[in-house]
C-alpha cells in the first residue's frame, strides 16, 4: 500500500516451501571423505596376495563357488594352500587384537575342498597365444606358473623328471598333511585346462636345455632344490643315516623306508618335523636334535606342538660331535651350545660349551636343508648365495629363461612357490608381449611395498568395490571395534595325538559348513567397503548415497559439510578424510 | 550388499528420507541426525511442532525447508499446548491417523516448556513429545539448562564454578504423569531408535521420548566423535536405552556387553576438561547409583 | 429465542453457535463463567467441539494457535493477568496470522489486587496485532463474538471480544439468542485454505526470515490489518442485514449540536447515553461517542465524527503511566490530520480505574469541568482521585 517500494511475499506469514536442497552447504566443508580400498594385513602378508576379505565375506554369505573362483584368481590350489600354508596372515590378522585371528586356513581349506567336491573347474582365456611355453618342474611354483600362462592363452608343456606332478607336494609332504587325492584333484582340474605334461623328462638329461630353448619361446625353471647337504663330524658315512627328502620320497612312494627303533633328527625346520612326525608313525622313538631354542626354531610353531603331541622328542642347544657304532649308527656324541647375541631378532651365534653327552640311536635322519644343484641347470645361469639370480619378474639376465620355486631367492615354502610361479608367468606374458619388466610394471597388481601380486584385490570389484586403492596396510586402529561383537575363534578339529601318530590320515578334521561361515563372519574384512550402510545411516546431512553403479555409497559433495562422522563410523576402515581446498 | 558380521543389522532401516539436505545445522550435528532418523522410524502422515531450539534454524531460512512433513515453529514454552490443539484440531477434522510429534529441546522440554508439557501429559494428550537433548541452551551459545549434567562447563556456569547440581531426572518427572509409553534413545543406535519411535507411533496417548542428542560445538569435542560420544553415554550407562510402558514396565532394549568407565566419554568432550580424577570418580559412583535404581526396575519387569 | 444471560452467557453463547471445534479452558475471574458455561454445552452435547483444560492463558491461546493450524475453528477466554500472560502468544498468533478469537473480560492489573473492570489489560495487547472490539451490554457481547470469527477469518488475525468485569459478565439481561441455522448462514463452516499442516503439502510455517524479508511479512500485517477497517463495516451491515442489530466501529449520539462531546468505550457508552440525555435535559449541549474498536483504529470514522467539534472529553479506564489514557492518546493522534479550524480542544479523564463506578453524576463533572475550560490542561484529569 503505502511506502512499499519491493514484491512482498505471496503468502501471509513465512511459509517455506523452497527445498533446502538449493542450499549447497559443501561449501561449509575443509575436509572431505573418500573412499578407499586399504590393504588388509592378510592380504599384505600373503604371499599369493589373495583377497582374503573377499572370500571371507562370500564365504559368510555362503557364497562359496564366488569365494572359490576369487581364490583361485591369485592361489590354483586352495585346497593345498588350505592344508600347507603356514598362514603368516593369522599372525597379522587385527582381529587378534579384538579376540583372536580368523582361522582363514580352515575357511580356505573348505572352500578348496568345495571347489573339489563341486568339480568347479576354470576357463581358459578364449584369447589364444600362438607362443609355446616349457615349464621345467611340476611343482608348486611350476604348476602354477602354467595355470596362468594357459589361463592366458598359451600353449604349455611342462617337464618333469618325476612320474606324477606336484613336486614336494607330492614327495616331499606327508599324506597326513596333504592327502594324495586333494593333491590329484587339483592338479587334474588344471589337466584340464590343456596343459601338455612331459612327465618322466629330465631337461637337461632326456631333452637338452639348448632344444628348449630352440622350441619354446619362453621357458619357466623351477626344478626345485635337490643336492643334499651334510654335517662334517665323524662317523657320519655310516649305514643307517638317511636325508630327509629321500626318507619322505620312500615313503610318499608308498615304500618302507629302512628305519630302526631309536631315530635321531638333526634339524629345526619343517622337514625335519615331518621326518619326526613321519618315524613316529612307523612305531619309532623320535627325538629331534636342534642347536637353538625351542622359539628360534624355523619350524611352524602348530607343527612342533602336533609333533610334541604324537610322542616326538625334542633336544634343544645340542651340535652332534660323533656319530657312533661300528658299521651302523648306535648312538650319537652330543655337545651342548650356549647361544652368543640371541634376542628376540637374532636367532644367536651358537658356541661350543665343552660339555658332551650321549644319545642311544639307531638311525640318524639329517634334515639340515638342500641346495641348488647346479649341475641340473642351464650353464648361462647366474647365481647369488647360491640360488638363481633373477630379475624382478623371476627372469634369468636378459633371456627368455624364468626361474621360481626353490631354485630362487625365496622363502622354500609351497605357498611362496606359488607366488613366484606367478611372478614368473606375469614377467613371461610381458616379455612376450614386448612390454617392460622394471620393479614399477607390477605396481598394479602389487599392494603397496609388498611384492606380492595380488589380482583379485587389484583387478577385481567382487565382492566390494575397489576405489582409490591405498598403499596404506589397515591396523586394528583404523576400525571401528564396537560394530564387531566378540566371539571365540572356530576350533579346529583334529584327530587325538595317539590315533594320528598310528596313521597317514589328514591330521585335520573338515570342518563343516557351519562353522566356516561362522568364523568367516568374523572376518572383519578390513578396509573394504561391504555396503554395511554405516555411512549413509549416521550422515545429518543427507549426502551419503547408494552409488547409481552399485559400487558402493558416494557422498554428495554438494552438501556434505565435512564432519566426518562417515569415517569415525566406517567399521572397517574404508573412508577416509582428506584436506582440501576447493 | 551387506555384511552379516555388524552388530547392527541395517537392512530394516527404511530407505524413505523425510529431510532434504542443505539444512543448516553444524557439521557433525547430533540433533539433525536424531530427526533423520526419527522421522524413518515415523513414518507418514506426521506433523511437527517445534519451539524455540537449535532445530529453529536447522531447517533453514525463509523460503527454504529441509522438511517434507509440515512442520510448524511454535514459541519457546509452548510445545505442550500447541500439540494438544493441533491434535485436537485434526481430530475434529477426521485426520485422527496424523501423528502429531512435538519436539523440542532440553530447554524447551526440562525448563521452560515443562509446564505445558506437563499438562499434557497429565491429560494424557495422544501425541509425541520428542526432547533433543544436547544438555545445554545450544542455541543462544551453550548456556545451562535443567538438563546440563554436573560438573559441565556452560557459558553460564564457567569452569571455575561449574554447574553444581545434576540433571533433571527429566523420565521420573514424566513417568510420574503415567505415561502409556516412554523411551531413551539416541542416534548412536539407530535401529533402536527407529524402533522406538515406530512403537511409539501405534500407541494412544502421551508418548515421551528422550533423545540424547550430541552437540559437537557445545561439548566441545571434534565433529567426527558425535556418535562416538552418544554410543558412549549408553555404554557407560550415563544415558542407558530403555523404554517404560505405562509408566511401570521398565525394559532396558540395549544391555551393553561391557560396560565403559565415565572417564572415556567425560574425557572426550572439552566441557568437562577442567574435571579432575576425583570429580570423575565421584561422577562414576553418581552414575552407578542412578543405573542400580534403574537396574531393579529393568530386573523387576524381567522376573515378573 | 430470548434468553436472559449474564455477558459471559453470552459470551459463550456466541462461540457455540459460532460452531468453534477447539475451546482452551483456563478459570480466572471475572472469566471463569465462561469457560464453566462452554464446559457444560459440551457434556451437554450442545457444542461439537474439543475442551481441552490447559494449565496456563500462555497455554490456552497456543493450544487455539495449534488448533487452527490444525484447521479448525479455535477459542478461548481471559481475564486481566491472565491476558497479560498471554501476551507472547498473541502476538505469535498474529504472526502466525492465525484467525483465533479471544474474549478478554477486562480486569484490573495486580498489584494490588483487584478483579474489578478496568482496561488496562485489553489496552496492553494494543500492538499485539489482535483486532480489539469493546461491547457495550450483552446482546452486543453475543452478537460481536460471532462476528468476531467472521472478521478474523476474513483478514487471518485473532480478533479479541471485550467485555467489562461484572458490569457485563456477571450482570444478566434479556439476549435474543439468534437460531443456529442463521448464524451458519452468516458464518459458514471455517475454510482454513492452505493455511494449515496438511502432510500432503507439507510445509514449514514461521520459518527463521532475515530482515530482508522480515519488514515484508511485518508489513502484510499491517495491510490486512488496515482492511480490517472495512471488513468490519461489512460485516456489521450484513449482520445487521440478516439479525436487525446494526453496530459501528463508531457510534455518535446527539453529537450534532454538541459543545463537549464525551468519547467512551464499553459499558461506560450506556451510561453516557443517559447521562447526555440528562445533561440535555437540563439545556445542556452534550454528546457521545462510542467507539467500538481500538485495533484497528477507526481514525477517519472519528475524524469526521468530531469534525468541527467544539470540545472533546475522552474517559479512559486505563492507562498507560507516563502518558495516560490510551484511548485519548489514539483521538488525539486522529484528530491531528485535521485541519485547525476543524480540530476540536481535546480533554482526557481517567476514571473508574479497578471498578471503580462511572455514573452520571461522574459524567456529569466531566462534561462540567470541559464545558467551564478554556484551554486544556497539560495532563489528563484523574477524576475522583482523592488528595490529589
Amino acid at each position: 500500500m503505502k511506502h512499499i517500494d519491493q514484491k512482498v511475499p505471496t503468502t501471509l506469514c513465512a511459509i517455506s516451501t523452497t527445498s533446502s536442497a538449493v542450499n549447497k552447504t559443501g561449501s561449509w566443508r575443509f575436509s572431505r571423505p573418500v573412499f578407499i580400498d586399504s590393504i588388509p594385513p592378510c592380504s599384505y602378508e600373503c604371499p599369493a596376495g589373495e583377497d582374503v576379505a573377499g572370500f571371507m565375506y562370500l564365504a559368510a554369505n555362503g557364497r562359496f563357488e564366488e569365494a572359490w573362483r576369487l581364490i583361485i584368481k591369485d592361489n590354483p590350489f586352495p585346497a593345498i594352500t588350505g592344508r600347507v600354508c603356514f598362514h603368516g596372515c593369522e599372525a597379522k590378522c587385527n582381529r587378534a587384537e579384538h579376540d583372536e585371528a580368523v582361522s582363514i586356513n580352515s575357511v580356505e581349506r573348505y572352500i578348496g575342498d568345495y571347489g573339489l567336491n563341486h568339480g568347479l573347474t576354470v576357463n581358459n582365456n578364449s584369447a589364444k597365444r600362438g607362443e609355446k611355453v616349457a615349464i621345467v618342474g611340476a611343482g608348486p611354483a611350476g604348476l602354477t606358473a602354467s595355470y596362468y600362462l594357459r589361463l592366458w592363452g598359451y600353449h604349455v608343456t611342462i617337464f618333469d623328471s618325476s612320474a606324477l606332478p606336484g613336486g614336494l607336494m607330492r614327495y616331499g609332504i606327508p599324506s597326513y598333511r596333504l592327502p594324495k587325492e586333494i593333491l590329484d584333484g587339483e592338479i587334474s582340474r588344471l589337466r584340464q585346462m590343456g596343459l601338455n605334461f612331459k612327465m618322466g623328462t629330465t631337461v637337461g638329461k632326456d631333452i637338452s636345455w639348448n632344444k628348449i630353448d630352440r622350441q619354446f619361446d619362453a621357458v619357466f625353471v623351477a626344478i626345485g632344490a635337490h643336492r643334499e647337504a651334510t654335517l662334517k663330524v665323524k662317523g657320519i658315512e655310516k649305514k643307517g643315516i638317511l636325508n630327509a627328502l629321500r626318507f619322505l620320497r620312500e615313503v610318499n612312494l608308498g615304500r618302507q623306508p629302512v628305519l630302526g627303533k631309536r631315530v635321531a633328527v638333526i634339524g629345526g625346520g619343517n622337514s625335519a618335523i615331518d621326518c619326526a612326525r613321519v618315524s613316529r608313525r612307523f612305531d619309532a622313538n623320535v627325538t629331534i636334535i636342534y642347536r637353538r631354542r625351542e622359539a628360534k626354531m624355523p619350524a611352524n610353531a602348530e607343527e612342533i606342538k602336533m609333533a610334541r603331541e604324537e610322542g616326538v622328542q625334542f633336544l634343544f642347544q645340542a651340535v652332534p660331535l660323533e656319530v657312533c657304532g661300528n658299521e651302523t649308527v648306535a648312538g650319537l656324541r652330543l655337545q651342548k651350545v650356549a647361544l652368543k647375541n640371541a634376542n628376540s631378532s637374532d636367532r644367536g651365534q651358537p658356541v661350543p660349551t665343552g660339555e658332551t653327552f650321549y644319545i642311544d640311536c639307531d638311525t640318524l635322519i639329517l634334515a639340515i636343508g638342500e641346495d641348488v644343484n647346479k649341475e641340473d641347470l642351464p650353464r648361462h645361469i647366474t647365481y647369488k648365495r647360491n640360488r638363481v639370480e633373477t630379475g624382478h619378474m623371476g627372469r634369468i639376465g636378459d633371456s627368455k629363461f624364468f626361474a621360481g620355486g626353490d631354485i630362487i631367492d625365496t622363502p622354500r615354502t609351497v605357498t611362496h612357490a606359488i607366488a613366484s610361479g606367478k611372478r614368473g608367468a606375469v614377467g613371461i606374458d610381458r616379455f612376450l608381449a614386448g612390454l617392460p619388466l622394471g620393479k614399477s610394471s607390477l605396481d598394479p597388481y602389487r599392494l603397496g611395498d609388498s611384492e606380492n601380486i595380488s589380482f583379485s584385490l587389484t583387478t577385481s570389484t567382487v565382492p566390494f568395490p575397489k576405489r582409490n586403492r591405498t598403499r596404506e596396510v589397515v591396523n586394528y586402529s583404523n576400525l571401528n571395534p564396537f560394530y564387531f561383537d566378540r566371539r571365540p575363534r572356530m576350533k579346529t578339529g583334529i584327530i587325538p595325538a595317539e590315533e594320528r601318530a598310528r596313521s597317514f590320515q589328514d591330521v585335520v578334521i573338515s570342518p563343516i559348513e557351519e562353522e566356516v561361515t561362522t568364523e568367516a563372519r568374523r572376518c572383519f574384512n578390513c578396509g573394504s567397503c561391504t555396503g554395511c550402510g554405516n555411512c549413509y545411516l549416521f550422515c545429518p546431512d543427507l549426502c551419503v548415497k547408494n552409488d547409481p553403479d552399485g559400487n558402493g555409497y558416494t557422498v554428495d559433495m554438494d552438501y556434505c559439510k565435512g564432519c566426518g562422522i562417515c569415517v569415525q563410523e566406517c567399521p572397517r576402515g574404508a573412508i577416509k578424510m582428506e584436506f582440501v581446498r576447493e | 550388499m551387506y555384511s552379516l558380521n555388524q552388530r547392527f543389522d541395517n537392512r530394516d532401516i527404511p530407505e524413505e528420507e523425510y529431510m532434504t539436505p542443505g539444512h543448516v545445522a553444524c557439521a557433525g550435528c547430533g540433533a539433525a541426525l536424531s530427526m533423520r532418523l526419527a522421522l524413518k522410524g515415523l513414518g507418514m502422515p506426521t506433523a511437527l511442532v517445534i519451539p524455540a531450539s537449535c532445530w529453529t534454524v536447522i531447517p533453514g531460512l525463509w523460503p527454504m525447508t529441509s522438511m517434507k512433513v509440515p512442520l510448524f515453529h511454535t514459541a519457546f514454552e509452548a510445545t505442550g499446548a500447541t500439540i494438544s490443539g493441533l491434535k485436537a484440531a485434526y481430530r475434529k477434522r477426521g485426520m485422527d491417523n496424523i501423528c502429531v510429534v512435538g519436539w523440542a529441546g532440553d530447554g524447551g522440554t526440562f525448563d521452560i516448556g515443562i509446564q505445558a508439557l506437563s499438562a499434557a501429559a497429565e491429560r494424557n494428550e495422544d501425541v509425541i513429545y520428542v526432547c533433543y537433548d544436547n544438555e545445554a541452551y545450544m542455541n543462544t551459545g551453550i548456556q545451562r539448562s535443567g538438563g546440563t549434567p554436573i560438573g559441565a562447563w556452560t557459558s553460564t556456569t564457567p569452569a571455575k564454578n561449574p554447574k553444581a547440581v545434576p540433571k533433571k531426572d527429566i523420565e521420573e518427572i514424566m513417568l510420574a504423569h503415567r505415561i502409556p509409553y516412554l523411551a531413551t534413545a539416541t542416534a548412536a543406535y539407530p535401529g533402536d531408535l527407529i524402533a522406538k519411535f515406530k512403537k511409539a507411533r501405534t500407541i494412544k496417548g502421551m508418548r515421551f521420548i528422550h533423545l540424547l542428542s550430541a552437540c559437537p560445538a557445545g561439548w566441545k569435542m571434534p565433529e567426527n566423535l558425535s556418535v562416538e560420544v552418544m554410543r558412549l553415554a549408553v555404554l557407560s550407562n550415563i544415558f542407558p536405552l530403555y523404554e517404560v510402558e505405562n509408566s511401570e514396565i521398565y525394559r532396558q532394549t540395549i544391555i551393553p556387553e561391557e560396560i565403559v568407565p565415565v572417564e572415556r566419554y567425560v574425557r572426550l568432550q572439552g566441557r568437562f576438561r577442567h574435571l579432575s580424577d576425583h570429580d570423575i570418580a565421584r561422577y562414576q559412583e553418581m552414575i552407578d547409583q542412578r543405573f542400580e535404581r534403574l537396574k531393579e526396575r529393568f530386573d523387576k519387569t524381567a522376573n515378573a | 429465542m430470548k434468553k436472559v444471560l449474564t455477558g459471559n452467557q453470552a459470551v459463550a453463547y456466541g462461540a457455540m453457535l459460532s460452531d468453534v471445534k477447539v475451546v482452551a479452558a483456563y478459570p480466572i475471574t471475572p472469566q471463569t463463567t465462561i469457560i464453566e458455561t462452554l464446559a457444560d454445552m459440551q457434556a451437554e452435547g450442545i457444542g461439537d467441539f474439543d475442551y481441552i483444560r490447559v494449565e496456563s492463558e500462555h497455554s490456552a491461546l497456543s493450544v487455539c494457535i495449534g488448533a487452527s493450524m490444525g484447521g479448525v475453528r479455535a477459542f478461548t477466554a481471559t481475564s486481566g493477568q491472565g491476558l497479560f500472560l498471554m501476551h507472547e502468544m498473541l502476538h505469535y498468533a498474529t504472526g502466525a496470522r492465525v484467525p483465533v478469537v479471544l474474549a478478554n473480560v477486562n480486569r484490573a492489573p495486580a498489584l494490588p489486587w483487584n478483579i474489578w473492570s478496568d482496561q488496562t489489560d485489553s489496552i496492553s495487547q494494543r500492538d499485539t496485532g489482535c483486532i480489539q472490539l469493546y461491547c457495550e451490554g450483552n446482546q452486543e457481547v453475543l452478537d460481536t463474538t460471532i462476528m468476531a470469527f467472521k472478521i478474523a477469518e476474513t483478514v487471518r488475525l485473532p480478533a479479541m471480544v471485550i467485555l467489562d468485569a461484572f458490569w457485563l459478565s456477571h450482570t444478566s439481561e434479556p439476549v435474543d439468542i439468534p437460531e443456529k441455522e442463521a448464524v451458519q448462514k452468516f458464518l459458514p463452516s471455517f475454510d482454513p485454505g492452505d493455511m494449515w499442516l496438511d502432510p500432503e503439502n507439507p510445509r514449514t510455517f514461521g520459518s527463521v526470515s532475515m530482515s530482508d524479508v522480515y519488514m515484508e511479512f511485518r508489513w502484510l500485517i499491517q495491510r490486512d490489518m488496515e482492511r480490517a477497517k472495512g471488513v468490519i463495516s461489512e460485516t456489521h451491515t450484513e449482520f445487521g442485514n440478516l439479525f436487525g442489530r446494526n453496530y459501528h466501529q463508531v457510534e455518535g449520539y446527539l453529537t450534532d449540536d454538541a459543545e463537549v462531546v464525551i468519547v467512551c468505550s464499553g459499558t461506560v457508552a450506556s451510561t453516557g447515553r443517559v447521562a447526555v440525555e440528562v445533561l440535555r435535559s437540563e439545556g445542556k449541549k452534550a454528546g457521545m461517542l462510542k467507539v467500538k474498536t481500538l485495533r484497528p483504529f477507526p481514525s477517519d470514522e472519528v475524524k469526521n465524527a468530531l469534525r468541527d467539534k467544539e470540545k472533546v472529553a475522552v474517559i479512559d479506564r486505563n492507562f498507560s503511566p507516563g502518558a495516560q489514557g490510551v484511548w485519548a492518546q489514539e483521538i488525539r493522534s486522529a484528530l491531528y490530520e485535521l485541519a485547525d479550524s476543524e480540530r476540536p480542544l481535546l480533554y482526557g479523564y481517567i476514571a473508574g480505574l479497578g471498578g471503580r463506578d462511572i455514573n452520571i453524576g461522574t459524567i456529569r463533572d466531566i462534561y462540567e469541568r470541559t464545558s467551564q475550560s478554556e484551554t486544556p490542561e497539560d495532563a489528563d484529569i484523574w477524576v475522583g482521585v482523592k488528595y490529589v
